[in-house]
């Protein structure tokens, strides 16, 4: 595609050329200058997207380690510590989940990683048609991987495997069981990598902003990372509780929650709302909080701050379910963070304005 | 709501809109036939919706306040009239006199019914056609209206489904296309995702029954058929948007004939899955040889050659892309984004040129060429 556009290109060029001279400047005199947005864009991919990818792929390569060390003698000791790393692999995802721009959706990754919700139990069903062809000692190569769907090839296909009793049954009669385990984790592994290798070369997008380049300004750019901010509070409180509560407790069902298998369900929102509120404040230098503040919006800046640290004090309050079952209490208590979060969703989309800021017109409510 | 119109005198707008004209450094763009002027809905910095019409050097040559946000904007073929109709669920339609800005009447729908956003108009001028639900279950509506009787309604009869939302007239006006897109709202909350059934129904507009109807596979049951454009062969182009599963690989992009199964139009894998299987407008160029639908979700506009067995031609990135309409010559089309601006495109040439650029203004979904 890049070649095509070399002409039109050019004669962008010129045309934005003129543009910057031509466009009337809007009103706000505190609007935040480009290269403002430009210090923000920076510190957001070089302080938070870069290095927690970068940890993902630590994390996801201890994972491969610590389950082919399991499966050399299968014992208990490393059964627990193979679990036990999974968890912590899954946090690091949790951990980056959010973002949903630049690599990790090529190729279809973010799915790859990550199918969830699982609403026709994919997951379950392909592992298990999978396992039933271990007679045919079939290799998981890349041509394997490339064939096969996306619900076997992350994080919850591992985690079925180690947690899930009915199929952790098949862990010594079943020849293929480990084999699978293990490429599905080194095919995480290498899928991470690739992720963080194009991040490196995405870079280069924040130092060209063109009419035709991936970004038109820095100010452009920014609206893409502040979506990954704003846009997913909601989508946790309806995907990560609403969905699994229910609107009574007798409708509660927990097995719809994220990572319920692994009993990780509240830990994750509790990583993705500290992830979250590490791009919003914890960045130095250009974080959305201080460009607030520079906005004069300083006050809507502290709540918001304040916000994400109550949501997590009350979700670390949870206790963890007895049998998959919650009782009046928890569900009082996660009806009330969904409450929070709605707060905070909509404290964040009022925080565009002052920062002048738009999260996208048509794409986000179409018709 | 406001009835009073903003007449801002034609030669004031270059500075007022901030667009630009940049087509007097591209040669491309003057072309003799080209239509003068384009109308969309928008929305300002401050949450305002306006009905702006301007014309391809960037003046503004009327803009309007909306009550709410509109979504289609429409020509009538025999009256310095537009027509703007709120999105759904939609209680107001404008008319709107092009040469003072002024509003000539403003109509709204039966009680128990709202507007569902789209409508067509005879070519002989006199009658409007629009879709309408019945707000309690989205049966589907169309509801002809008279212009020789202050827009009074004629009748109404089915559309063939539940959710209607674009329609079109072909065969000379005697028959009527329209896309029901199968979802119940409530407040545009979708209630039936698991049930819906969307259809694309023929009406014949002497004895107002359907005569054709054309539905997907049970496999496609959660497609949605949303948005539909028909050239003058009575082709229709349909752009579609899925309900299911975010990883399922569905068509989005469909030709009918009448009489003949719909034809999928291929769209690369690769491509496909920036889309969110998410489609906007849908759109023939002024030959009926290549067609344009926009994919906002997936920042594209993406192209087919129908004179080259329906070749996939490529996507051109449009960021928050949507609104499009037919250009002067052949495979060229013009597109407005919700960031503002208007390209001029021809997929053919691969060619994409800025014809304005207004940040403070977000184009809404559909774009009309006025004339």
């Amino acid at each position: 595609m890049k070649t095509i556009f070399k002409m039109v290109n050019k004669q962008l060029l010129i045309a934005s050329g003129c543009l910057v001279y031509l466009v009337a400047s809007p009103v706000n005199a505190s609007q935040l200058s480009e290269q403002r947005w430009q210090e923000f864009n920076l510190a957001a991919v070089q302080q938070h997207i870069i290095p927690n990818y970068q940890t993902l792929v630590e994390q996801s390569n201890l994972l491969v380690t610590s389950v082919s060390a399991f499966c050399e003698d299968r014992s208990e000791q490393r059964l627990n510590a193979a679990k036990s790393q999974f968890k912590q692999t899954q946090q690091a995802w949790q951990n980056i989940q959010h973002i949903q721009f630049g690599p990790v959706t090529m190729l279809m990754r973010n799915f790859s990683l990550q199918y969830w919700p699982d609403k026709k139990n994919l997951g379950g069903r392909q592992l298990n048609a999978l396992l039933k062809q271990a007679g045919d000692a079939p290799q998981y190569d890349n041509e394997f991987f490339n064939r096969a769907s996306v619900a076997v090839k992350g994080y919850p296909a591992i985690e079925r495997l180690l947690f899930e009793a009915k199929l952790f049954a098949q862990l010594d009669s079943n020849p293929s069981y480990c084999p699978l385990l293990t490429a599905i984790t080194e095919h995480i592994a290498s899928n991470t990598q690739s992720i963080v290798t194009e991040w490196h070369a995405e870079l280069a997008n924040y130092h060209h902003y063109a009419e035709d380049a991936l970004y038109q300004s820095p100010r452009e750019a920014a609206t893409e990372i502040l979506k990954t901010l704003v846009e997913p509070i909601e989508a946790i409180s309806d995907g990560k509780i609403a969905a699994p509560l229910g609107k009574t407790l007798a409708k509660m069902r927990w097995r719809k929650s994220e990572s319920w298998r692994s009993k990780q369900s509240i830990e994750n929102i509790r990583t993705n709302l500290k992830s979250l509120q590490h791009l919003f404040s914890g960045v130095s230098g250009a974080s959305t909080k201080q460009l607030l503040i520079e906005s004069g919006a300083g006050e809507l800046a502290a709540e918001i701050d304040r916000q994400f640290s109550q949501i997590n004090a009350a979700l670390q309050q949870i206790a963890a379910p007895v049998a998959m079952q919650y009782q009046q209490r928890q569900f009082a208590q996660l009806s009330s963070v969904q409450q929070q979060l709605k707060q905070l969703s909509d404290n964040l989309l009022a925080s565009m304005q002052p920062l002048q800021i738009k999260l996208g017109f048509n794409r986000r409510d179409g018709d | 709501m406001n009835n009073k119109s903003i007449n801002v005198p034609r030669r004031q707008f270059s500075g007022y809109l901030g667009c630009l004209l940049l087509s007097a450094a591209l040669p491309s763009v003057s072309m003799a036939n080209s239509p003068s002027s384009y109308a969309s809905a928008s929305v300002d910095d401050r949450g305002q919706h306006w009905l702006i019409v301007f014309d391809q050097l960037g003046n503004q040559q009327v803009k309007y306040p909306l009550p709410s946000r509109a979504h289609q904007v429409l020509k009538h073929p025999t009256q310095p009239w537009l027509l703007v109709v709120a999105r759904r669920p939609g209680q107001y339609l404008l008319v709107i006199d092009l040469n003072t800005g002024a509003l000539v009447q403003r109509i709204t729908a039966s009680t128990g019914q709202h507007f569902c956003g789209h409508m067509q108009i005879s070519a002989d001028g006199k009658l409007l056609y629009t879709t309408e639900n019945i707000t309690l279950n989205s049966a589907g509506l169309i509801v002809v209206r008279d212009f020789s009787e202050q827009l009074q309604t004629l009748q109404q009869f089915s559309s063939g489904g539940i959710g209607p939302h674009q329609l079109k007239l072909c065969d000379a006006d005697k028959t009527l296309v329209v896309a029901n897109g199968g979802i119940h709202t409530k407040n545009r909350q979708k209630l039936n995702l698991q049930q819906m059934h969307s259809n694309l129904s023929y009406i014949n507009l002497a004895t107002s029954e359907i005569t054709e109807q054309v539905m997907l596979d049970t496999e496609y049951a959660q497609l949605s058929i949303r948005h539909i454009a028909v050239d003058d062969s009575s082709r229709v182009l349909i752009a579609m948007q899925y309900q299911g599963e975010r990883t399922a690989v569905v068509p989005l992009v469909a030709l009918h004939q009448r009489g003949e199964p719909l034809s999928f139009l291929a769209i690369p894998e690769k491509d496909f899955f920036q889309l969110q299987q998410y489609c906007g407008s849908a759109c023939f160029d002024r030959t009926g040889s290549v067609v344009a639908v926009s994919a906002p979700k997936g920042d594209s506009i993406l192209f087919w050659d129908l004179a080259n067995n329906n070749r996939y031609l490529h996507k051109i990135k449009v960021k928050d892309g949507c609104g499009i309409t037919a250009g002067a010559s052949e495979g060229e089309f013009i597109v407005s984004s919700g960031r503002g601006r208007v390209y001029q495109i021809n997929p053919r040439q691969a060619s994409k040129t800025l014809l304005l650029k207004n940040t403070a203004i977000q184009w809404d979904n559909h774009l009309a060429a006025v004339g």
